[in-house]
């Protein structure tokens, strides 16, 4: 069915723009790999130079990006700049993209968390922030047999650490190390979070 | 009655229900405060679950906290519900199990009818994965097209016991060489089904100023007795082109094409302003007062001359 083949050099030209401007550069080359008739081919080969492909382009990268920014916001805030090429860097992996902002954001968190264990990422907050806010997602959203209170292990005290990132700043002096346990709690509706005594 | 003189007479039995707002989070407080200035509420269903893909068990999750709000609305006023998950265009076929959810909250909430777009939103890819196409992608409005939307808003009646209305979508880019024109492709739909169209007069002034079409000629071009619900809603620019962020109130050539339009649909249920939550600072509540009171008038000003 090369209707199926169109839709999805279509829809992998609006995720990529490099695959655009490979198909403007050489449209039979880049387009080789799908099953397209004729007119197929020759209207993937027009949009490639329309605008309207480029602003198509945009709105998916905006649309990608607006859960991350939204349901991961101190995470965004640590990355700072380096968030646009991380979320580029996830994208470019290839993994199937979800625009239910949970799934969506959960693999961006995983996949940031992956990149802190390889060393690629050296901020010594990110790694907690980034579990504490995927936790309060999924307590957020929880439903059915899904837990209502996730404790989140910090390495650093985690409450002057929040408050910190909540005012917009970087924590200073730095919250003292150590091992910490977190209870985000949506039991009662609102997140309540609390600290596990040490055992 | 055969099925198709059933599907026509559900596409008639669109109830006529006034002015509508599009849920959002910003609204609440707005619904609490104004119910006089709205008859219904339309909401977009997937903004209340958690959709965990086909085969899943519970595929759908709902989100609580937003159903309370859902419920709340339910018990003052109509629900109409506007999809954004069927991806009626994807080639790769149709999900079953979505029509039957739909089925499930119709059940639940007694919607006065729904609707979904003339798009695809998903596609499997070559090697297997769902993807996400990040917007609605309008598919090309060609025969072969046509005979899999039918089969596909067939398969929606069947399912979904209440009218069922296909909205106009958004083109970015023009795609050359297709068998008909959006008008006629929409037309087609409509007599084939017997479901209604959701006129969205902004979707068609987006498209007219990007492509540089006259908007007055598509919405001629339509047969208007099939247009059961009007949208309305503003839009912005990005990157060279006018958008449908739904960025605050209506521009006036939308407020135009509404004038136009509400006389001649002569089984119209109701115009529904959309505005995204980010844009409620803008607005505000005497703003959006101000955008359903001017569609009201709209409103009724075409029901006396209809």
């Amino acid at each position: 069915m090369t209707l199926l083949e169109y839709q999805r050099a279509l829809s992998e030209m609006i995720a990529s723009p490099r695959l655009c401007l490979a198909v403007r550069a050489d449209p039979a080359g880049a387009l080789a790999t799908y099953g397209l008739d004729a007119r197929e081919r020759r209207r993937l080969a027009a949009v490639a130079f329309q605008p309207g492909m480029s602003t198509s382009c945009t709105l998916y990268r905006v649309n990608r990006i607006t859960p991350i920014a939204t349901y991961l916001p101190l995470t965004a805030y640590l990355l700072g700049d380096a968030l646009i090429e991380e979320a580029e860097r996830f994208w470019d992996e290839g993994l199937p993209s979800d625009l239910q902002f949970g799934p969506e954001t959960e693999r961006f968190g995983r996949f940031l968390e992956r990149r802190v264990e390889a060393g690629a990422l050296a901020d010594p907050y990110l790694r907690e922030i980034v579990r504490f806010e995927l936790a309060v997602n999924r307590v957020r959203v929880a439903g059915g047999d899904q837990p209502l209170v996730e404790t989140v292990v910090f390495e650093h005290d985690p409450l002057p650490l929040l408050d910190a990132l909540a005012d917009g700043r970087r924590p200073d002096p730095p919250p003292p190390e150590g091992r910490y346990e977190l209870a985000v709690d949506a039991t009662a509706g609102d997140i309540a979070l609390w600290r596990v005594p040490a055992r | 009655m055969d099925a198709r003189a059933d599907f026509q007479d559900r596409a008639l039995a669109v109830p006529r229900l006034g002015v509508g707002v599009l849920y959002n989070p910003a609204l609440p407080e707005y619904l609490r405060a104004r119910p006089e200035t709205y008859d219904y509420v339309e909401v977009i269903p997937e903004m209340f679950w958690t959709d965990r893909g086909p085969g899943a068990r519970p595929r759908f999750v709902e989100l609580e906290g937003w159903i309370a709000m859902l419920d709340w609305i339910a018990a003052h006023c109509p629900i109409v519900g506007h999809n954004i998950g069927l991806s009626l265009g994807s080639a790769d076929g149709f999900d079953d199990e979505y029509p039957e959810h739909i089925a499930e909250w119709n059940e639940r909430y007694r919607l006065a009818w729904h609707s979904d777009h003339l798009a695809f939103v998903r596609i499997t890819t070559a090697d297997g994965h769902d993807h996400n196409a990040g917007l609605a992608v309008p598919v090309p409005y060609d025969y072969e097209v046509l005979d899999m939307i039918v089969e596909r808003i067939e398969a929606v009646q069947r399912a979904v016991p209440v009218p069922f209305l296909l909205e106009n979508s958004v083109a970015f880019i023009d795609v050359p060489d297709q068998d008909l024109g959006e008008p006629e492709f929409l037309n087609a739909v409509a007599a084939r089904t017997g479901c209604g169209l959701l006129l969205d007069v902004h979707n068609v002034y987006v498209n007219a100023r990007n492509h540089g079409f006259d908007a007055f000629d598509f919405v001629g071009a339509l047969d208007l007795e099939h247009v059961g619900e009007i949208h309305i809603a503003g839009g912005s620019e990005l990157a060279g082109m006018y958008t449908d962020s739904h960025a605050g109130p209506c521009p006036e050539p939308v407020w135009e094409l509404l004038e136009w339009v509400v006389p001649r649909a002569p089984n119209l249920g109701g115009i529904t302003f959309e505005f995204h939550d980010s844009y409620y600072p803008l607005l505000r509540e005497e703003g959006i007062a101000e955008q359903l009171g001017r569609a009201r008038s709209v409103w009724e000003r075409g029901r006396v001359s209809a």
